[in-house]
This record gives C-alpha cells, structure tokens and sequence, in this order.
C-alpha cells in the first residue's frame, strides 16, 4: 500500500519526468521493433504498417498507461481546481467579496467553537472522567433553608454554592460530617467515594515568605478516585487521613513547582506552613491537572483532615456543618440507578440520624430532601453552567451570520453565472456530462470556500481571546484555556465543506436549466435570468430577514446591558478603591482581629489622598453576599415561625461605612469607632426593613435578633442592591469589630486625590502595620460591578458584532441583486427613458424593488424575532431569575422597531447606487447595446 | 501460426511476472520472449504490455530501472520483486488448479 502511494505521488510532483519517460519506453520499443524488420529486410513502408498493426495506437497506449498510474481522478480534480483557480482570479472583486463574508462567518464560528470546546466539552483531565459522579441532593420547592445553614455555605464563591433549579428546587453539594462519613462506610457502588473541600485564598510561608496561595482539600481516595499520578514523589493516600504528623503533608500544582521553586526535585521534604500548620511537601500534581474543574488553580492541596487547623473553622467537627462535597467514581458494571438507590438509602438514613439544621424538612415528605448522582466528566461545571446558555446562543448567531453569508456568495455566483451560462451550454456541447458541469461547479465552491475557510480560522484563531478577555476579571487569573485543539479544527472544516456545498447548490441548481443549444443562441438573455432574479431575491429577503433577528437580538443584548448599568445601585461606586486580605483566624486570632483592623482602618486613613477608609466582610455588588433570618425581639422562638423574615441580607462592617460607599443615612448615625466589643451591638437596617417590621413607628433603639445574636438599631439608611437585577431587599449592617469573623476580608477606601498615588502606598501601609498581611486583588468599586456584568456584556458586544456583520453581509447582497437587476435591464429602462420616463421615477422604480425585498424580508423576520426571543431569554437568564432581558419584556417593540429602521436605512443605502445607475441609463447607449 | 489464442481475462499479468522472473528484462524484450516462449501461439497486442508493466509496477510486484543495452541504448528494465515473486507463485498455483479442473471436466465429456 505504501509504495503504491509513493508511486501515485511520484505521478503527480514528477509529472513531467514520468512523462518523459514513457515516451522514451514507448520509443525504444518501436525503434527495436522496426530494426527487427528492417534487419529481416523488409521495405520501409511495409515496416510502419507492420508497427502500427503490432504495437496499436501510440497515443491510445499512452493514455491507457496514464490510467495504469490510478491517478486519473485526481488528475480530474486537479484539473478542475486550475480551472476553478482560473475562474476566481479572472474577477478579483467577487471572489474578495465572497471570501470575506465567509471568512467572517467562518471566523465567527471558529472563535465561538473553540470556546464551547474547551468550556463546554472538554472533560476534566483525569483517566476515564465518563466514571466520575459527584453527589448532590435537592432541597423541593426551594424552601430557602440553605442560607439559614450557616454563612459559610456562601464563603468560598460560586463553585459550591446552592443552585436553583428551573422548577424552584435548590441543588445542594455539601454534606455534614455524620452523613459523608455514613456514605463512606456504608456504600458499595464507589471505589473509591471521596470527599474534598476548596479552602480558598490561604497564606503559605515558604523559607520565611509569606504569600498567598489557593488551597484545596482533598481526602485520602482522591488522588486514586481521579487517578492521577504525582510528576514527582508521592500522592495524598488514606495512610493521611490522620490528625497526627503523617497528615501534615501537602502536595504543589506544576505551575506553583515552576514558578515558586524552579522545578527543583529538592521540593519533596520541603516545609510550607500553610495558615501556621507546618506541612511537609511529598509530591508534585502532574501539568494539565486542575483538578475537579476545568481551568482551576489551585497551587497547594492537601488532606482534609486539616481542615479545621488549616480554616479555624469547626467543618469536621460539627455535625451542624454541611460544608463537604463529595465524588466518586463508579464501580466498573454498577448502573447509574443501582448506585443513586443505594446511596439515596444511605443518606436519607444518615439525614434522619443526624437532621442538624435541615431537621424542618424532614417532618413533611413532601419536603424532604431528594439524593441525586450527577454525571462529573467535567468535574464540579460551574462553567457550564454559567456560560453554557450564552455560548449557544452566541453559537447560534454566528451561524445565522454564516447563512447570511452563504446567501451573499450563492447570489453572487448566480449574478455571475449570466457569463457563465454560454461557457456551461458550450461545454454541454462539446459533450461533458451534466455531473462533470456540476462537479466543476461544486469545485469552484469549495475552492472558494477552503480560501474562506483558510482566512476564517485564522481569522477566529486571532479573536479566540476576544470572549475570555471580555470575561475577564482585572484581578483573578482567567478560567477559560483557550488552548487551540484539534477538534475545532475539524469543526471549522466542516463548516468550511457545508458551506461551499450549500451555497453551490445555487448555481448547481441554475446549471440544470441550461439546454446545449442555448451556445448557438447569439443572445441567450432571455427567460433564464427571470428565474435567476428569483432565486436571487428570494435569498435576499432570507438575508433579511435573519438580519432582522441578529439586530433586534443586539438590540435587546445592547439595551439590558445599559438598563443594567444604568440601574441605581443604592450607593456610589465612583472613586472607591477595594482590596482584599486574608486573616487565617491562626495568625489573627479572632479576638484579636477587631483591634488590628481598626489600627489599619486608621493607618489608611492617614494616606495622603484616602478621604476615608473602611472594611466589610464582602465587597458590594461582589456576587457574594451573607443572607440571615430575622425576629424581632419579644416573639415567639420557635424555628421558621411566621414572625421570622428569611433571607435578609447582612454586612458585616467596619466604622464609616455607610458614609464611605455614600449610601445616605436617613435616622440615627453610621456603624462608628464606639461600637465595640464591650457594648451592645449596633446595626443600621435599610429603608426596606424598616418599614417591613416597623411600618412607620420610629425603629431607632428597637432590639431584632438573627438566630441568637441580638442588635440594636442605631440607625437608618436607604436601600442599596446586593446583586444587580433583584429589587431592594430587606438587609442590615452590624459592625465586624462586634461580630469578628475569620476568613477574608475587604477594604474599601474612597479617594479624593491621586488614584494611582494611593495604590503604590497600599501595601507599605498595611505591612507597617503586620508584615504577615499580604495584599491582593487590588480594583476599583466600578471594576468590581464590571465583573457581575461580564455575562451581558458578552452577549452584548458579540451580538452587536454579529449584528453589524449581518448589517454589511445583507447589504452587499441586496447592492449586488440590484446592480445585477438593473444591468440585466439596462435595455428595458433604456426605452423607457426613450418613451420620455423622467430618471427619477428610474430611480424611483428601482429603490421600490428594493424597499419591497426589504419589506418582505422584514415581515418574515419580524414573527421569527417575536417568537425566538423569549427561548433566548429564558435560556440566557441566570440562576436566581428566569428572564436575561432587563427593564424590558422579550418583544421589545421598540428595540425591534429600532432594528427594522436601521435594516431599513442600510437598505436604503444599498439600493441607492443601483438606482442612481439606473437614473444615468443613456437611452441611445442603452438601445444599441445589444 | 493461424491458430493464435487471444489471452483470457488477467492472464497477460501472470506471463509477464513469469517472463522477469529469471533477469530483468525490458519492454520489448519481454514482448518477444513471450512470443518465443509461447511458440507464437499466445496473441498478444504489443502496445497493451505497456499498460499491464505500469500497473504491475504501481502495485510493487515488479520495478523498474533505466539501464544502457548492449548497443548503447538507454532502456527501462523490469524485474520481479519478492512481493511479485510470491504472487507468481501463488498465480501459477491457481492457474495450475482451474485449469486442470476445467480439463478434468471437459475429460469426462
């Protein structure tokens, strides 16, 4: 097989040489053969007839040879694709346009392609991922008694946090100590089950250095369940699921090994003292391992068992705490529904045992929590599930662009094939068959297209960046690995293909109507560009009616964003600086804390510039916010009564912090410098509050309590929003110092002077004050609320470009319908020009034509819009609402009223050049034309 | 002489993997010794060798090399390869079989 192949394309690169060579055989062999006779004495007449007779005909010889080489198909091809070559290059005007306009649609796809590859597709890198399941379970009908499990649930940001499902359940991954140790012991479909626990920004000292790090938890069977092997040392095993000495090891991710410690095989042994454990490094996680997500940084991962010395906090310890996710990995031929049985059982045994705070759901079996396996391919997807609605329905829109722009192509090659028509009919006649006319066709369109295809993934392969680094977050490494895969390749190929066989279809389709003796006709201008101009039209009004929908779709997309931006936050985000620390409650002790941050507060107060410096466990409009459940003093105390108002947002925050972010304080006095731990604890509840549980009594000096801390109201403010898209909710702000708590906390500083002056003397300003606080994730108020809208502005910025692509693509088809329309009438309008018609009412006819294209175009496009944008919208919402669209209702009219009237003007500016030629028809010229 | 035989489907390969088997030849010289050797018997048309000798040649069973002949004279020389040689034989072994099956058979009427 190999040596045929060599053979074939030694045919094909040394075709001259093969050539020559056969002539040469093929002469030898004669001139012997005539010696022979001539030796045997013939005459020299007699020896040519007697060649000829012997040896057959020369040239037939040689071509049966040629077929003898197996290369005649290519040949055939190679053959077309000249001609096909030739043919594109005698009109250098059409094949830019047609190759452009496909290569921004293959270009679009490309780049929105490569990113649901490596987003939506791609599974976690771990040996056989299909296998993996992670356990979840569902509190029904979206009771809302996650939030009241603590405010650590929400801690650690978005991977773990509960999920509402569509029907108004919440999908829960964490599971109390007595529950995961039960389905540890007791099941038998995982081998193996483990647990693991994201411990979050985390300070590591390293030869005296402190640092901050991303810490994850893992027990012994993780590193078996996901069977990966260390680059170099050893793994996490069972033998350090121990809270002795051997549990006090850690393993370092590739980059970290690289980064931090050059790669030295000296690691192993090595100490980290991660939040003051001391803990001996014993391997290295290989390069591509991220871990249970895709695109996860974690640098330092350790047992599980350190939890609670590592966080200072009582996760393994409480049976109160559901705070552990776990995985597994399936026995080989155990089903889905043997495992989900036996592990439902396990754990609604193990829930009833040990009910902590979820006890009230167990009472009403209506209510009670349901276990549920979910496929973990891609480990724990927060990707998907944030990103998976946007990216198909960006994936969408770039494939209405490419329709688009395979009708632009199609009626280009229609408009073109006038030229063509008596080049095909000659052919016929010369005597190809109808399927060598249409392989030639089909050849053109896909040499046309491989060009597109060509520039397009070049094109998509320079913008693949363009989406993560609109989702970008200034101060937080990227989760999108836009590493370029073959897959996408193919992918764009195949487009590449469909799109040069569906656009062929066009002229393959007129082909079919072409007769022999349409060459013989002198002028062959008659009937057939009737139907032509009605294949070109109708894709138009295709073309425009798709435009429709992409420009309303950017309209809606445009016009929530800025609805989003414009929505009044409650406080004023301009000029206020945030950064974070972390405070593991080991370094600073709670107790200790409130004091140290009051000396900061006031240190950064004293930088020149700092108007006024405050804290806040999170940062507003974060995403990450505490929800409590309220009473007021004095009612009944029994758990959920009616008197209790769930889900009331709680800051907890340092003096001045009202005054700092500007939100204004209707009653009373800000959280200030006297609340502390010594006095009652002081809150300022917002508007909303107050008039829930006070109506317009004056509540200042009232006492409320949250589960068993007491507050007193000290004064009010007005609302402020916690997430964008929710009404003004009922919450409270309480002073940290008398609340203190472990973990991160945010500074807010607002400034009056140099922004930029300011920053440079953060970090000296907090190391003076404790050289062990590391300053991170330094960003302006305004980047922050950025960062929650990076799903809107994605949908907005690609819809507009998909928009304004489909705005050109539609244009240049409906200039090119129209240019060709009036050129194929020049003689027609010529005499009518001659019978007196003025060349406005020319111009005039043809701009009707167009506005009518338009119009149907239009009215086509307009139900499609009214009817596909509430799926988009339901499909783009995020988790917490059900609708993406903000400040309006899906059929927007005016957004879409707002689409049709640009479609119209570009309309209007396509048609208008052809008009103006037909408007300067010279009617003596026109006439002697033909 | 009168009684020449046109050759049957396929067999001109077989007599030419025969005819290299011994030396490499090149084409005209396979050409005669095929007539030689078949007595005259066999009809082969010269020119249609060509063909056969292309095909055999992409298919590995003989190669080819340009070589100077005895007068001086650059020529293309074919010659069996160890793939060729096994096809040869197995050739012959089927050839051997049908035909004296087909005799067998005629035998009896």
């Amino acid at each position: 097989m190999g040596s045929d192949l060599l053979y074939k394309l030694r045919v094909l690169f040394r075709r001259r040489a093969v050539e020559a060579d056969l002539d040469d055989e093929l002469g030898f062999h004669l001139e012997q053969q005539a010696r022979k006779y001539r030796q045997a004495g013939l005459p020299p007449e007699e020896v040519s007839r007697r060649l000829r007779l012997d040896f057959g005909g020369p040239d037939q010889i040689r071509e049966e040879c040629r077929d003898a080489w197996g290369v005649r198909m290519v040949r055939d091809c190679a053959q077309d694709l000249r001609y096909a070559w030739r043919m594109l290059r005698r009109s250098p005007g059409f094949t830019a346009v047609a190759v452009l306009s496909l290569a921004l649609g293959i270009g679009a796809n490309t780049a929105i392609f490569t990113l649901i590859e490596s987003t939506l597709l791609r599974p976690i890198t771990v040996k056989d991922a299909g296998r993996l399941r992670l356990l979840t379970w569902r509190e029904q009908d979206g009771g809302w008694v996650a939030p009241n499990l603590g405010y650590l649930s929400s801690t650690f940001g978005s991977i773990y946090e509960q999920h509402l499902t569509a029907d108004g359940g919440i999908m829960h991954t964490d599971f109390s100590p007595p529950v995961s140790q039960e389905l540890l012991r007791d099941n038998t479909v995982f081998d193996p089950l483990f647990a693991f626990k994201e411990l979050g920004r985390s300070t590591a000292i390293v030869d005296g250095n402190a640092e901050l790090v991303n810490c994850f938890l893992v027990s012994g069977e993780f590193y078996r369940g996901m069977e990966v092997s260390p680059v170099i040392g050893r793994a996490i095993g069972p033998e350090n699921d121990v809270r002795t000495r051997e549990g006090q090891v850690a393993m370092i991710s590739y980059e970290y090994w690289t980064r931090r410690f050059a790669r030295s095989p000296s690691i192993i042994g090595r100490t980290i003292v991660l939040n003051q454990v001391p803990l001996t490094v014993i391997g290295v996680n290989p390069e591509y391992f991220t871990g249970i997500e895709p695109g996860g940084h974690f640098e330092i991962w350790a047992p599980l068992n350190l939890a609670p010395a590592v966080s200072g906090r009582p996760w393994l310890d409480d049976a109160r705490q559901w705070q552990t996710p776990m995985m597994g990995r399936l026995k080989p031929g155990v089903s889905d529904p043997q495992a989900q049985s036996q592990l439902d059982a396990i754990f609604q045994a193990g829930v009833d045992a040990n009910p902590g705070p979820i006890g009230a759901l167990l009472k009403d079996p209506a209510k009670r929590p349901r276990f549920i396996l979910q496929s973990a391919d891609r480990g724990v997807d927060y990707l998907n599930e944030r990103y998976r609605g946007p990216l198909l329905t960006l994936l969408s829109l770039a494939g209405l662009v490419l329709l688009i722009a395979c009708a632009n192509v199609a009626n280009l090659l229609l408009a073109k094939s006038a030229v063509r028509q008596r080049e095909i009919s000659l052919r016929l006649a010369l005597g190809a068959g109808r399927w060598r006319i249409v392989r030639q066709l089909l050849t053109e369109g896909l040499l046309l297209a491989s060009m597109a295809g060509i520039a397009g993934v070049f094109f998509g392969y320079c913008t693949r960046n363009a989406v993560p680094a609109l989702l970008a977050t200034p101060w937080k490494p990227s989760p999108f690995d836009t590493a370029f895969d073959p897959k996408v390749l193919l992918m764009s190929i195949a487009i590449t293909f469909f799109t040069g066989v569906l656009f062929s279809l066009a002229p393959v389709w007129q082909s079919r109507r072409v007769e022999v003796n349409d060459a013989l006709k002198e002028s062959s201008r008659g009937t057939a560009s009737l139907s032509k101009l009605r294949i070109g039209r109708l894709l138009v009004v295709f073309q425009v009616a798709l435009s429709v929908l992409l420009l309303a779709g950017a309209g809606l997309c445009v016009k929530t964003l800025l609805n989003l931006k414009k929505t009044p936050l409650g406080f004023n985000p301009a000029r206020v600086m945030l950064f974070t620390l972390d405070l593991p409650p080991l370094f600073f002790p709670v107790d200790h804390a409130g004091a140290l941050l009051t000396e900061l507060r006031q240190r950064l107060d004293t930088i020149p510039g700092v108007q006024s410096a405050t804290f806040s466990s999170y940062a507003l409009m974060s995403g990450r916010f505490a929800s409590t459940s309220v009473k007021l003093a004095g009612e009944a105390e029994s758990d959920l009564s009616p008197s209790h108002v769930n889900n009331v947002a709680v800051h907890f925050v340092g003096a001045r912090f009202l005054n700092t972010m500007g939100i204004p304080i209707l009653f009373g006095r800000d959280i200030d410098e006297h609340d502390s731990p010594g006095t009652p604890r002081a809150a300022v509840v917002n508007r909303e509050f107050a008039r829930q549980f006070f109506h317009s009594e004056n509540p200042i000096g009232e006492i409320f309590m949250d589960y068993n801390t007491t507050y007193q109201i000290v004064g009010i403010c007005g609302d402020s929003l916690d997430r964008l898209r929710d009404p003004f909710k009922l919450g409270f702000y309480a002073s940290w110092v008398q609340s203190p708590r472990a973990g991160q906390i945010v500074f807010e500083l607002k400034i009056a002077g140099d922004e930029a002056g300011v920053v440079r003397q953060i970090p000296e300003a907090v190391r003076s004050v404790d050289s062990r606080l590391v300053v991170t994730d330094v960003r302006t108020q305004t980047q922050q609320i950025e960062d929650i809208l990076s799903q809107e502005r994605l949908m907005a910025s690609f819809a507009s470009v998909f928009g304004s692509l489909a705005l050109i693509l539609a244009g240049i088809g409906i200039y090119g319908v129209m240019a060709y329309a009036v050129a194929r009438r020049t003689n027609e309008i010529g005499i009518r020009v001659a019978l007196g018609a003025r060349p406005r009412s020319v111009a005039w006819m043809v701009l009707r034509e167009t506005l009518v294209l338009a119009a149907a175009g239009v009215s086509i496009g307009v139900p499609i819009v009214l009817g596909l944008s509430p799926i988009a919208d339901h499909l783009l919402a995020p988790g917490w609402t059900n609708s993406f669209l903000y400040g309006m209702k899906p059929n927007d009219l005016s957004t879409i009223a707002f689409a049709v009237l640009v479609l119209a003007w570009a309309v209007l500016l396509a048609g208008y050049f052809p008009a103006c030629r037909a408007a300067r028809v010279d009617p003596m010229t026109a006439l002697r034309h033909d | 002489m009168n009684e020449r035989v046109d050759l049957p489907q396929g067999t001109l390969d077989v007599l030419i993997l025969k005819t290299v088997a011994l030396e490499p030849l090149h084409g005209w010289a396979i050409s005669e010794r095929l007539q030689q050797i078949s007595r005259e018997a066999l009809q082969v048309q010269q020119g249609s060798l060509y063909p056969a000798l292309h095909r055999l040649e992409r298919r590995g069973w003989i190669k080819a090399h340009w070589a100077v002949t005895g007068n001086n004279r650059r020529a293309k020389y074919y010659q069996l390869t160890r793939q060729g040689r096994k096809q040869l034989e197995a050739e012959t072994t089927a050839w051997r079989k049908l035909a004296a099956a087909v005799g067998h058979v005629l035998d009896l009427g």
